[in-house]
């Protein structure tokens, strides 16, 4: 008997594949620093608004943003930690604040990116792929997400062939049209490839958000107690 | 006028074809005409009131916002609950919706100790399901002035989903969509939609389908009494062609001239069908009275006759409709006179060149049936006749009758009510008035009134004021709730800090800003840069000078606290309206007087005598007087189409009172005596007058069918100011021409 392979099973074993690569390449990120600017753009208008912060990241999810631009909102911090804990820290208020629903309280949640957006994805975990398309440098593959609760029916992802970064994500609502879109540009640092410049499209609100790291330092060898509560205060202050 | 006649014959052929051409080119034109049916875009936009609305509305988005009311006995009921839950998803899964709030899915904040709790208002995963727990949760939710009103009525029976358009998508589209998806769900309440874009959407819907509907109604119902008329064929096609083509070259010229469709507008086609055929009526009605074998020398002979008349009855409802180009507020009411203006114009100049030169063409009279005398004498023998009898042996018992009719009208006079309410232009039964009646009864009404702040938003000092500005503005008993920036910062703040009102530092401000920056709803409070920020306050102020008497209440308050670094202006619906009111009745009058002397002028300049001008002009007066009088007694209120009335009236009916002096004063000069003249003037101008009194008015009756209210009571008034204007010219006008007649030789 000739043993056969179906294209359709190889397809789905191969996309499975790229996702666990996809996977393995974020975690080669274990912990993070950079100096952050998010600009957030009206695309009607044209105007700008601009964040500036320092990020301290340890995967998976614990992030610290301090921020240092506008000045009406400099010292602010904000302290996400697992299980979607938020604690935010204003200077005119004193003692920092746990915040109850991280949806309205991230230090993304003013962005078009979402938590789930810029944190660890799990791919592999969280969504089934198939391969649409190869080229010389990428692979376009098809998710759909393994939630019951999905807020997007797919997402169209252009994957570095060669490294296994995302370098384009479409996201199509549950009717199937476009809502967003993202793109991502990558510099290496040491040896690991990680996201120098993202993008956020949000089409049905007209406007972007654009991330831009600098100062980017990996695998520095962070610990839990560099991101505790106490953190969030200012040295200078927290004996106060 | 033989040279014109002459150059009619000749060009004939040039003639048809040059109207064919354009009546094409026209036609191709009128494919690219758009609907407008937003009544914002008609109002005149160096208006300082206007141009405040119109800017917070853009920069605010408060034009953009659809609500979808959901109405049942308890709202807080699991069951319905739910289903407001199924609505909310659903339209905000809708493209072209940008943002969604209803009482399923907003988040409230508030502060315990060290946690900043930003929860769902209602738990959704835990409804009560006992009759006390939803009591309690009605209780909770009600008791909150952010929600009570604006989310869900006091008494717990309707609550909206209140969702925002995106910016750049088509809202008509999107108000389809969201009905189509709604619909789907069957859910067990009542369903109504709100807002600017269903307002408009459904207006332009009405519009839509009274152009279908409506048209070819009229053009039967003309048809039908043309034929009765004339019993020929020819006699309904030549005129119905006539006003086809004069509709399309109008229409054509609209587009041409980037003007679109509206609510008044889209009768223009009617108006033109009843206006524009009655030219030729004139045209057909000489050519068949000519005894010349030759036809081209009938018609020769009929156009240097009718002539000067039809162009002066053109000219005369021209100055009728264009004295709504200077008189009237809204753009849509001078666009509509401009255009039936030019409608009219090309409606005349068609029955003048091109039916001539068709009929050379043809070189065929129209067949005269014997029906046609039987109608004759129809008219003759039950209306002619016995009025002429009635005229010269009793004037004095019309002349009473008609001073009676003057005395009751001029008691309705001073009783018309004036009405720019949106709601007042659907039929009760119209979902969009149910809806605006819900939203006035239970959510405070759809009026709002808005204050702007300029000035840095998050400085304390312009927060305070807002605060103090909303307290205010409450003491108003026409203020139903408020709603602004400074609430959300005062609970923030209590939330955070335990203190429950502005913060006193602009440092604490700016860190509040961080939990609401890019928030979608606080985009419809304060601008992009921080610079304006309004108070959106519902107005609930009963009768017309409620508006002006609030202005009056905030007058001082605005005086005492706008200042540099903190301007306040007010603006709103009410005051729109109100202004739209008192602009009703300055169109109104602006465009009698306007049309007034123009009338009487022309009229007096072509008979030769301004006596004679203002003999014409008394029963058309006395048409407006019965108008006014009409829509008083049966209160009938002066809108967007009633205040056409009067000028188009007495555009149209000042043709009756010219043909018969016209006719009159011929005969006077041809021997007769004033019986004699009267008598054959009720019989020739007298069926005329009639025929055509049948066919406009019957065309404008048919109006009563359209789903807009101030159409429907244009309709009737046009055709009553036409019974009162062709009856006075029969009755009332040989009266006064005899008593005016009586010792005196010379003619008049």
């Amino acid at each position: 008997m000739v043993l056969s392979i179906s294209p359709v099973f190889l397809n789905a074993q191969n996309a499975a594949d790229i996702l666990q690569k996809m996977d393995a390449q974020a975690a080669t990120i274990k912990d993070k620093t950079a100096d952050v600017v998010m600009q957030m753009i009206n695309n009607k208008s044209g105007k700008i608004k601009t964040r500036k912060a320092i990020l301290k990241q340890k995967m998976p999810y614990k992030t610290l943003f301090r921020f240092t631009y506008p000045p009406s909102q400099a010292g602010i911090g904000t302290l996400s930690l697992p299980g979607g804990v938020v604690y935010l820290y204003m200077p005119a208020f004193g003692k920092p604040k746990k915040m109850s629903h991280i949806a309205n309280s991230g230090a993304f949640s003013r962005s078009d990116f979402s938590t789930e957006d810029m944190g660890p994805r799990n791919w592999a975990k969280n969504y089934t792929a198939t391969i649409l398309n190869t080229n010389d440098t990428a692979y376009v593959l098809n998710l759909i997400p393994k939630d019951q609760n999905k807020k997007y029916l797919k997402l169209i992802v252009t994957v570095n062939k060669q490294h296994f970064f995302p370098q384009k994500v479409v996201y199509y609502d549950l009717q199937g049209e476009i809502i967003k879109e993202a793109d991502y540009q990558y510099a290496k640092v040491g040896k690991i490839w990680t996201v120098k410049t993202a993008g956020m499209t949000n089409f049905s609100k007209a406007h972007t958000t654009r991330i831009i790291n600098s100062n980017v330092k990996l695998n520095q060898g962070l610990k839990d107690s560099d991101f505790t509560v106490k953190q969030l205060i200012p040295a200078e202050k927290r004996g106060k | 006028m033989d040279k014109l006649t002459e150059f009619t014959q000749r060009f004939k052929w040039i003639i048809i074809i040059l109207s064919i051409l354009l009546t094409g080119f026209f036609g191709y034109e009128l494919t690219n005409i758009k609907l407008n049916s937003n009544v914002i875009d008609s109002l005149p936009a160096n208006d300082s009131i206007v141009s405040l609305f119109k800017d917070i509305g853009k920069q605010f988005g408060g034009n953009e916002i659809g609500m979808v009311i959901i109405k049942s006995d308890n709202v807080f009921k699991p069951a319905v609950l739910k289903d407001v839950r199924k609505v909310t998803k659903t339209v905000g899964q809708i493209k072209g919706v940008s943002s969604v709030t209803s009482l399923t899915n907003i988040l409230n904040f508030d502060g315990a100790g060290n946690n900043f709790q930003v929860n769902p208002l209602i738990n959704m995963a835990r409804l009560p399901h006992t009759q006390k727990g939803i009591d309690s949760l009605k209780q909770n939710v009600v008791s909150n002035k952010m929600y009570r009103g604006n989310l869900v009525s006091a008494d717990g029976s309707s609550c909206i989903v209140v969702f925002k358009f995106s910016s750049g998508s088509d809202n008509s589209a999107v108000v389809k969509k969201v009905k189509a998806a709604i619909k789907k769900l069957h859910v067990h309440e009542k369903i109504f939609y709100a807002g600017g874009p269903f307002v408009t959407a459904m207006v332009a819907e009405i519009i839509s389908k009274d152009l279908l509907f409506l048209i070819p109604i009229t053009f039967l119902v003309i048809s039908i009494i043309l034929y009765l008329s004339f019993h020929s064929l020819q006699g309904v096609v030549l005129p119905m062609l006539t006003a086809g083509m004069a509709i399309i070259w109008a229409l054509g010229c609209m587009s041409l001239m980037g003007l679109d469709m509206s609510m008044v507008s889209n009768n223009i086609p009617i108006i033109l069908m009843a206006v524009g055929s009655a030219y030729t009526i004139h045209v057909l009605n000489r050519i068949n009275q000519c005894r010349e074998k030759d036809y081209r020398k009938a018609v020769r002979k009929a156009l240097g006759h009718i002539f000067i008349p039809v162009s002066l009855a053109a000219l005369t409802t021209m100055i009728g409709f264009m004295s709504f180009i200077f008189g009237a507020y809204l753009k849509m009411i001078r666009d509509f006179g401009l255009i039936t203006a030019m409608g009219t114009f090309f409606a005349a100049l068609l029955s003048l060149f091109f039916i001539p030169a068709l009929l050379s063409v043809l070189r065929k009279k129209p067949k005269r049936k014997k029906a046609k005398k039987e109608v004759k004498s129809y008219l003759n023998d039950y209306i002619l006749n016995p009025l002429t009898k009635l005229v010269l042996k009793h004037p004095k018992y019309i002349l009473s009758a008609w001073i009676i009719l003057i005395l009751i009208s001029l008691t309705g006079v001073f009783s018309i009510r004036r009405s720019v309410n949106v709601s007042d232009y659907f039929e009760k039964s119209n979902p969009i008035h149910v809806a605006e009646k819900i939203m006035n009864n239970k959510f405070g009404g759809t009026r709002p009134v808005f204050l702007e702040f300029t000035g840095n938003i998050q400085s304390p000092a312009v927060l305070k004021t807002m605060q103090k500005a909303q307290i205010y503005l409450r003491k108003s008993p026409s203020i139903t709730s408020t709603q602004s920036i400074a609430d959300i910062i005062i609970k923030l703040n209590g939330a955070l800090s335990g203190k429950y009102k502005i913060p006193d530092s602009e440092a604490a401000i700016g860190q509040l800003w961080f939990l609401l920056d890019g928030n979608e709803n606080i985009s419809q409070l304060v601008s992009e840069d921080l610079d304006k920020g309004i108070i959106v306050a519902k107005f609930d102020g009963k009768g017309n000078h409620a508006a002006a008497d609030f202005a009056k209440y905030m007058k001082p308050f605005l005086k005492q606290n706008s200042r540099p670094g903190c301007k306040i202006q007010m603006t709103g619906m009410p005051f729109i309206n109100a202004e739209m009111d008192q602009s009703l009745l300055e169109s109104q009058i602006a465009s009698l007087i306007i049309a007034t002397i123009f009338v009487i002028g022309i009229v007096s300049l072509i008979l030769g005598s301004f006596s004679k001008g203002l003999i014409t002009s008394i029963p058309i007066a006395v048409t407006v007087v019965i108008l006014f009088g009409s829509m008083g007694l049966t209160n009938i209120p002066l809108n967007m189409g009633t205040v056409l009335v009067a000028s188009i009236a007495m555009g149209i009916g000042i043709d009756y009172s010219i043909h018969f002096i016209t006719h009159f004063s011929n005969g006077l000069k041809t021997g007769l005596s004033v019986p004699e003249a009267i008598t054959a003037t009720m019989k020739m101008s007298g069926k005329a007058i009639l025929i055509n009194f049948s066919s406009v008015a019957g065309g404008f009756l048919v109006l009563v069918f359209s789903k807009l209210v101030p159409m429907q009571y244009f309709g009737m008034l046009v055709a009553l100011s036409m019974l009162t204007s062709s009856l006075g010219a029969l009755s009332l006008l040989p009266v006064i021409l005899t008593i005016r007649n009586k010792n005196r030789s010379e003619t008049v």
